[in-house]
């Protein structure tokens, strides 16, 4: 019988790796740690909805220390409008074309592919089972597919084409359980190199043809919280709150951002203006859905590409 | 000099006299100092006392810079400030009770009743907020989306 039991196990450890691992989540600390911590460069496909855009992405790691990491990421739009984005260990600037002059915005994070898992993976362990799939060519390169499963109705199914060599993400499908794809993006080449050089870490933008104009953020620092949210989902976490002063009027307007590491849900509390009517339900905008509830004076919304039931919940669960 | 200012004050003098006293005190110091010394005393002794540290534009600045909500106002001692007396959260008051009102006048609070939502549909959806999405949270080109100028 035990001899039996030994046989099984060795035979299901050769067909799927994920048993052969001492543990099968290292994995996917690999490929948070790769694409972080290797220097690259390469052209992706980016899809959302039925929006396909081609991305540049240059990425440098000059080591880290207990103040941080020096880390440096460029990445610009190859189609469609100019845009680019430069990011460092504390800042992140996004330049936008505007007719002749160049828009330049700080943002506050940026969570672009491959770059996507949170700074702990581990937190991914309570809401998502992972598995093995076949192997399969990206880019050029050998890579394992893996597959992050929702262990409940609230988030959506994560696949990963992970380079065999380094780890780092060579393609990403977020999809719901039916295989209908919201999101995905893929690399079509990618080239793996350390240099100290930095001459690439600047914006393209011709300073005598173009001027750069600062948008400045006009985020508020707001103690008074005066909402709570009762029974959050699980793994979702407050990650971010950004208010901002409806124009003209001396009220605020807030947006709380959630995420369980790879999900994020943006919830919105504003109050109703008097000759506006509040509005309640559901409704999708590609592969982002919206749910809307009248609270007390507030308009609710809470935004998101997870699933109905997770904007719902959300939107829901406002208290004051 | 002094007694003139203080004449001034308790509107005792007129004519060309204001004007001449008027121009001398851009010339000096002393006069500035004792104007604004006169100006106090003559404030309290008409009942205009100014609020310890000039209260009042301390607070309608910090409600500048923490603008109206329906609910949820939340009145710390701290957030009063410490040295203050009962009497100095008058004006405070006053203003809140202003911007209340107006708050109300423009806005819903929650004398709406349920059967006056309407059902959400897409362009009900305002831009910014998508926008504000996108640029916070995503993980694909969306997060090159515009901001609104």
């Amino acid at each position: 019988m035990t001899v039996k039991i030994i046989i099984s196990f060795l035979l299901l450890s050769a067909l799927n790796p994920v048993l052969a691992l001492d543990n099968p989540w290292d994995i996917i600390n690999k490929a948070a740690e790769a694409s972080k911590k290797l220097s690259y460069k390469g052209i992706f496909h980016s899809q959302h909805s039925d929006d396909i855009k081609s991305i540049e992405i240059t990425h440098a790691f000059h080591g880290s220390d207990e103040y941080g990491s020096d880390e440096y990421t460029r990445i610009n739009m190859l189609d469609g409008d100019f845009g680019e984005a430069f990011a460092d260990a504390k800042n992140v600037v996004v330049y936008h074309s505007n007719k002749n002059d160049v828009i330049m915005q700080k943002r506050k994070n940026q969570h672009l592919f491959p770059a996507i898992f949170p700074i702990n993976p581990e937190i991914l362990k309570d809401n998502y089972e992972l598995s093995f799939g076949n192997k399969e060519r990206v880019a050029g390169r050998n890579s394992q597919i893996v597959v992050l499963r929702p262990l409940d109705k609230y988030r959506n199914f994560y696949h990963f084409w992970l380079d065999e060599e380094t780890s780092i993400p060579l393609k990403m499908i977020v999809s719901d359980e039916d295989n209908n794809i919201f999101e995905q993006s893929s690399f079509a080449n990618i080239t793996f190199e350390q240099s100290s050089n930095l001459s690439w870490f600047k914006p393209s933008i011709n300073n005598k043809k173009q001027d750069i104009i600062e948008k400045k953020s006009d985020e508020l620092s707001v103690s008074n919280r005066f909402w709570k949210l009762k029974n959050t989902l699980p793994g979702f976490k407050e990650v971010d709150q950004i208010t901002q002063r409806i124009p003209g009027l001396n009220v605020l307007s807030h947006q709380l951002v959630y995420s369980d590491g790879l999900a994020y849900v943006s919830l919105f509390i504003r109050p109703v203006a008097k000759d506006k009517k509040p509005k309640v339900g559901e409704v999708r905008i590609g592969s982002t859905n919206i749910s809307a509830r009248y609270y007390n004076g507030y308009q609710i919304m809470s935004v998101g590409s997870v699933p109905f039931s997770t904007v719902k919940h959300f939107s829901e669960s406002v208290q004051f | 000099m002094n007694e003139k200012i203080s004449s001034l004050f308790d509107n005792e003098i007129q004519g060309n006299e204001i004007d001449s006293l008027l121009s001398k005190k851009d010339r000096g110091s002393d006069i500035r100092e004792a104007m604004q010394s006169y100006q106090m005393i003559s404030d309290a002794i008409q009942g205009k006392r100014l609020p310890k540290n000039n209260l009042t534009d301390k607070i309608m600045a910090a409600i500048d810079k923490e603008p109206t909500q329906l609910s949820g106002f939340v009145a710390t001692k701290e957030s009063l400030g410490q040295n203050t007396s009962p009497s100095e959260y008058w004006p405070m008051a006053a203003s809140f009770a202003a911007l209340f009102v107006i708050g109300l006048t423009v806005f819903n609070g929650d004398s709406i009743k349920a059967g006056n939502n309407l059902v959400l549909v897409k362009s009900d959806i305002p831009e910014d907020i998508i926008i504000a999405h996108h640029a916070s949270t995503s993980t694909n080109m969306k997060y090159f989306i515009k901001t609104k100028d």
